[in-house]
């Protein structure tokens, strides 16, 4: 075992000194996803600032004079286009005005008879300031409204509750944060299985068949270290850099949602403070709190690096097997591309909805895995069910790594170049 | 000391067009022995079974039948014993670029049970013995042909092993560089080493081995001192033995 350790140190220190693929895996994400995530937001929260501070013009036939008054009062948020009679749909899409609105000519009979106003609202839904504009005048129309018939309510000496037979309290028994464990339940195991097994490819082909192509493979095994002990070292190896890769990247994915809930945070105590000041109180602003401690419980965290455990050698003795059998680098990618497929073909397989509800899937290799971490965030976690994924993980695991020891002791394959 | 005995070794091709499988034999019935003190020559043309002979005394091959002895340790039985007591060179061991000679000795003598800072001292006289200390401490990937060679050398002594194989050990080198090996050699020939050089510098042979042993067609054909040999082929040089060799039939297939 002594061997296999010094295997190991040695396939670990020569990655290290490969300083571009040192970067590219240990630095880059690292500064790529907080980056991307940060610019994303910042870009997402400009955006829609832009649309909330936009006034909506609103190009208008109100011969009547209904709406017009009290739809551009100061501060409405609408503006009346007062630009020639133009092609409606072609103004939009060149968003010459936001929307276009049609009041009958004979709306003063209608309001007098009270009977409802036949509005016409032309607006384009590809554009996000004549949908804002839209949604705007649906809230405009309805609060008025609203005046309205209290108005005439009140004329009638009739109370306006009875507009409201019901009144409905709602309690929601879970909050967020379950929602975002659904989530995070949801694309985990699909983001593991990928980044674990395609995250250690690359290396795997290059410690396993470029040693081949280099020749530096006959030098370990002119050592007196057994082939046994080359392989487990190697495939410790490939096991390490799948598992830190995946650490790198949950940590870079991590201060990227971190960059980004901030920038959010940060905006909406901007805004808050704002009202408050405007309110002439001096309250601090409440935020929406997301406990993400409650959802990354250490028991889950610890259930789920129990299964990638084994699915990282399970996978790390695939890629030696399929790595050890090339004669070449390439030749070794060529191979190991297919199970790619495979593993995104399961994972897709896994957002199914409904699937977790299958009896038989703990008995699967791999979708096992996805579905287990999927309750497990999702506050669904069934013990039976994880121990029978561990327990077959195991299995499949053993089987693949003496397989993979029996193909490796060949010398068709250990000189295959 | 090397024993060699009545062993065998074939391999199995496929031909693309028929997919009809064939076996070759590469080595049949080979037999030798090598003293310790003295420099064996093993030589034989290209694909005559001399690398997979020497492969399988380097336990990287298993014989289909007969057995290796090295040191007195079965290659078949104590193969990572065996490794331990040989150093071995062949023309296609590569080198880890990215690191320096000096960590990769310390490295590889860690994997051949040597402490490293022993493996370190020994690493560093031998790259001083073979003239290219000044570059212990440079990353690989820019060394010549030459210089890459010499480090293999060193690697292959770092541990000190009491048995020798050098396949080709001065290719890419030098005519001044491949007398430094060539003294080497001898030097260690002094110190008792058990050695099998192959070779197909044939003067070289001539010069500095003891016994040589001829490999044709997988089968050992001659052995003896290099005059003893050229008297069996009646010949005056071992180049002239070659060719006589070379007018004999085909390899055999088994199947």
């Amino acid at each position: 075992m002594k061997g296999s350790w010094l295997v190991l140190k040695k396939e670990m220190y020569y990655w290290t000194k490969d300083r571009r693929t040192l970067f590219l895996t240990l630095f880059f994400p690292l500064i790529l996803y907080p980056l991307l995530f940060g610019i994303m937001t910042k870009m997402g929260m400009k955006d829609s600032q832009r649309l909330n501070t936009t006034v909506t013009q609103v190009s208008m036939e109100d011969p009547a004079n209904i709406l017009s008054p009290t739809l551009f009062r100061e501060g409405s948020g609408f503006e009346r286009f007062t630009g020639p009679n133009v092609n409606i749909p072609l103004a939009l899409s060149q968003e010459e005005f936001h929307l276009f609105i049609k009041v009958p000519h004979d709306a003063n009979l209608n309001v007098k008879s009270q009977k409802p106003i036949a509005l016409e609202i032309t607006y384009d839904p590809s554009k996000d300031v004549s949908k804002k504009g839209f949604s705007r005048i649906q809230k405009f129309i309805k609060d008025n409204d609203a005046l309205i018939v209290v108005e005439r309510l009140s004329e009638l000496k009739i109370s306006p509750e009875i507009l409201e037979p019901t009144r409905i309290s709602v309690i929601k028994t879970t909050g967020a944060n379950e929602e975002i464990g659904k989530l995070i339940g949801l694309f985990l195991p699909y983001f593991l299985l990928i980044s674990m097994y395609a995250g250690a490819m690359q290396f795997g082909a290059d410690i396993t068949a470029g040693e081949k192509e280099r020749g530096t493979l006959l030098s370990l095994l002119t050592t007196r270290l057994s082939r046994l002990e080359i392989m487990q070292g190697k495939m410790l190896a490939i096991f390490c850099v799948s598992i830190l890769g995946i650490a790198i990247n949950l940590l870079a994915i991590g201060l990227g949602g971190f960059t980004a809930g901030n920038l959010v945070l940060s905006d909406r105590i901007e805004q808050a403070k704002g009202l408050a000041t405007s309110l002439g109180s001096s309250m601090p602003p409440n935020s929406v709190n997301i406990d993400l401690q409650s959802i990354l419980t250490p028991q889950a965290i610890l259930l789920t690096l129990g299964l990638l455990i084994p699915l990282g050698l399970l996978f790390s003795a695939i890629i030696l097997t399929i790595g050890a059998q090339s004669k070449s680098v390439r030749e070794a990618n060529v191979a190991m591309v297919p199970g790619i497929f495979v593993v995104v073909a399961i994972g897709v397989f896994s957002l199914a909805p409904g699937i977790e509800k299958l009896a038989y899937l703990p008995f699967v290799p791999l979708m096992n895995i996805t579905v287990v971490i999927r309750k497990l965030f999702a506050g669904q976690f069934v013990m039976w069910e994880y121990l029978i994924t561990l327990l077959m993980t195991l299995l499949l695991t053993w089987f693949t790594v003496a397989l993979s020891g029996r193909l490796l002791n060949r010398e068709n394959a250990l000189f295959k170049s | 000391m090397i024993e060699v005995s009545d062993v065998y070794k074939s391999f199995t091709l496929k031909d693309k067009r028929t997919l009809k499988i064939k076996t070759i034999a590469a080595v049949q019935g080979v037999s030798f022995q090598v003293q310790p003190g003295e420099i064996y020559g093993l030589l034989g043309p290209n694909g005559a079974g001399k690398s997979t002979t020497l492969r399988m005394i380097a336990t990287l091959m298993r014989p289909e039948k007969g057995f290796i002895k090295v040191a007195g340790l079965s290659t078949l039985d104590q193969p990572n014993e065996v490794r331990g007591k040989l150093g071995f060179l062949a023309t296609d061991m590569g080198i880890y670029e990215r690191f320096t000679p000096r960590e990769q000795l310390r490295i590889f003598g860690e994997f051949q049970g040597m402490d490293s800072e022993t493996a370190e001292k020994r690493g560093l006289k031998l790259l001083d013995d073979l003239g290219i200390s000044d570059f212990a401490n440079v990353k690989m990937d820019g060394f010549s042909s030459g210089q890459r060679q010499k480090f293999n050398i060193a690697r292959a002594l770092l541990h000190d092993p009491q048995v020798i194989i050098f396949d080709e050990p001065t290719t890419g080198l030098d005519v001044l560089t491949a007398k430094t090996v060539l003294d080497l050699l001898l030097h260690l020939k002094m110190q008792g080493k058990t050695i099998i050089l192959s070779t197909h510098i044939l003067p070289m042979v001539e010069k500095i081995c003891s016994r040589v042993g001829i490999i044709y067609q997988g089968r050992l054909r001659a052995e003896g001192s290099p005059r003893q040999v050229m008297e069996t082929y009646n010949s005056h040089s071992l180049d002239e033995v070659f060719f006589t060799l070379a007018a004999s039939k085909e390899p055999e297939e088994i199947q």
